[in-house]
């Protein structure tokens, strides 16, 4: 149950997948975050990205380190895996994501952002970075190609919100339906 | 949702399998590097610091490479804001080198006549002042004998005349080096200048793809927040230095100083050095009001105007432009401009405190990473 709570701020809710390898520009304009651009923006917006080769089992990023930016894939597949506890050294995988998804947006926004989980390549992968010094920097130059990207991150970050607040009440409908259970279990 | 709990726990096992090579260290995961990694880093470095090295040890393009790298972190803010308004980067580049350039050409054609006047007054009140400065320190030699007689047979005023005459010869010597120089520059700047507000993005791209994917964040990371901080150094430098050369220039004006012009740009250049500057700045002016007995009874008031300028610069025009962008101990910038001036003479002493905002930023990184795991582990 806690795997599928969080499970919700990796899950890959908005790629298209594609199961052909996608170039760099199309695989910008296939992703939500940079959907709403001209063909001209997203030229632009391709000499900011930073594009990135793992091997196979490459870590990408660990969990609580500081983050930079948002990583989208454009060929092979990431392991999404995260410690459940400070405890537990063991990591569990808790999504994989193919070419077209993407993962680490919160860490363009968030100021002190720590990476909630890990990320590994899973084959030999091609990763596009897009950092917040990057977004920065469209918003300086270009503001009106920064603020669609923005507006489509805060789409992003809303829908994961949304996901979330609805696994949580699950949950907390589950955990009130079972002490409910064990208190009329007790009174029997 | 027993079918998504059937696939994590799936996917749960697969992972253990390939997280298996990576070990767990404290909260943070090591990140390994792999042999073609190292290479990736080695050929980095290599070509980072063969390329600096290249630049700093060319006597002919270091002072250049320093004046481009400056004008560069001066126009950046004023590209971007013409980009903003729709103009393409390479226009609104060509457009403000042109017009940095027509202004430069202007103000040299309307300022040198002024400049020149100054020069060529100095130039023949040069020999009036050295006889001064050798007259007074010949009475002075000469009423110290009666309590150190030892100096009778020092010569001391010969000797000090003997190395103000090597010292200017040397200054002469140095002109024809210093004119091929400013020639060169003056080809060599507007170039590196276009080439890094054109394409210095890009060429860090490219040396950013050389950086391991283990240290890439990091690098990136750092290498914005140097880039950042050095563009607000510069302009706000720039500002104050212009600031302090006009104010000073309009009180000597004021008080109808002769070189007025030349005295108040020595003072805005050389209060370009933290804390040593405005006492470099003040001598020359100090020292014409002691020896020009025109203005013989206004040292009061240079020193007055050189006091003026310095609260406006220290209390008010520095807080608010320089100081809030590099956050500095006072004793740390003294100490780096002391050890600046040690090893490189005037460029070290004018390079320290950015040299320093850079080194305390690298030193911040790896202090946090380091507490960042003493932090996890605990």
């Amino acid at each position: 149950m806690k795997l599928k709570k969080l499970n919700y701020l990796w899950a890959d809710l908005f790629s298209k997948r594609n199961d052909n390898d996608l170039t760099l520009l199309s695989t910008l304009k296939s992703n939500l975050l940079f959907s709403k651009l001209k063909r001209k923006e997203i030229a632009y917006v391709s000499k900011y990205v930073h594009v990135r080769h793992y091997e196979p089992n490459e870590l990408i990023f660990s969990q609580n380190e500081k983050g930079l930016g948002l990583y989208i894939i454009v060929k092979g597949s990431v392991d999404v895996k995260m410690r459940p506890n400070d405890k537990t050294k063991e990591e569990v995988s808790i999504q994989t994501l193919s070419s077209g998804g993407f993962f680490g947006e919160l860490a363009l926004v968030d100021e002190e952002s720590r990476r909630t989980a890990s990320a590994y390549a899973i084959t030999n992968t091609v990763l596009i970075g897009f950092f917040k010094p990057d977004l920065i920097e469209i918003l300086e130059r270009k503001p009106e190609t920064g603020v669609k990207i923005l507006y489509q991150l805060s789409i992003v970050l809303g829908k994961r919100l949304s996901e979330t607040t609805e696994a949580y009440t699950e949950l907390q409908h589950n955990v009130n339906e079972l002490v409910h259970f064990n208190e009329l279990k007790r009174i029997a | 949702m027993s079918a998504k709990k059937t696939e994590h726990i799936k996917l749960a096992d697969q992972s253990t399998d390939s997280s298996s090579q990576n070990q767990v260290s404290g909260k943070l995961i090591k990140k390994k590097l792999t042999p073609k990694e190292w290479a990736k880093f080695v050929f980095f470095l290599t070509i980072t610091i063969g390329t600096s090295l290249i630049f700093l040890l060319t006597p002919t393009l270091l002072p250049s490479t320093l004046i481009s790298a400056v004008l560069f972190f001066a126009f950046s803010p004023l590209i971007d804001w013409f980009e903003r308004k729709g103009i393409s980067r390479l226009n609104a580049i060509v457009g403000v080198l042109i017009i940095c350039i027509l202004s430069i050409a202007t103000t040299v054609k309307f300022t040198s006549p002024l400049i020149n006047q100054e020069v060529d007054s100095f130039h023949k009140g040069q020999s009036k002042y050295i006889a001064q400065i050798t007259e007074k320190l010949r009475k002075q030699e000469e009423r110290s004998f009666g309590r150190v007689p030892v100096l009778k047979n020092a010569n001391l005023t010969d000797k000090a005349i003997e190395w103000f005459n090597k010292s200017g010869d040397k200054l002469l010597g140095i002109i024809p080096n210093f004119a091929s120089q400013l020639f060169l520059a003056m080809f060599l700047v507007p170039f590196i200048t276009f080439v890094l507000l054109k394409d210095g993005n890009e060429i860090r791209r490219s040396l950013l793809k050389l950086v391991p994917n283990a240290y890439f964040e990091t690098t990136y990371s750092l290498s914005s927040r140097m880039l950042a901080d050095m563009g607000g150094y510069v302009s706000a430098r720039l500002l104050q230095t212009l600031l302090f050369a006009i104010l000073t220039t309009a009180g000597f004006l004021y008080l109808d100083i002769p070189y007025a012009v030349l005295l108040g740009i020595f003072a805005g250049l050389a209060s370009a050095i933290p804390y040593l500057g405005p006492i470099i700045g003040a001598v020359p002016a100090l020292l014409l009001a002691v020896l020009d007995p025109v203005i013989a009874n206004q040292l009061i008031w240079v020193s007055t105007i050189l006091l003026i300028v310095n609260v406006i610069d220290s209390f008010v025009v520095f807080p608010l432009i320089v100081g809030s962008i590099v956050n500095l101990h006072p004793v740390l910038v003294v100490v780096s401009v002391l050890l600046g001036s040690q090893l490189f003479g005037v460029a070290g002493m004018i390079l320290a405190v950015p040299v320093t905002t850079i080194l305390k930023i690298l030193i911040s990184e790896i202090y946090n990473k380091i507490y960042g795991n003493i932090d996890s582990l605990q």
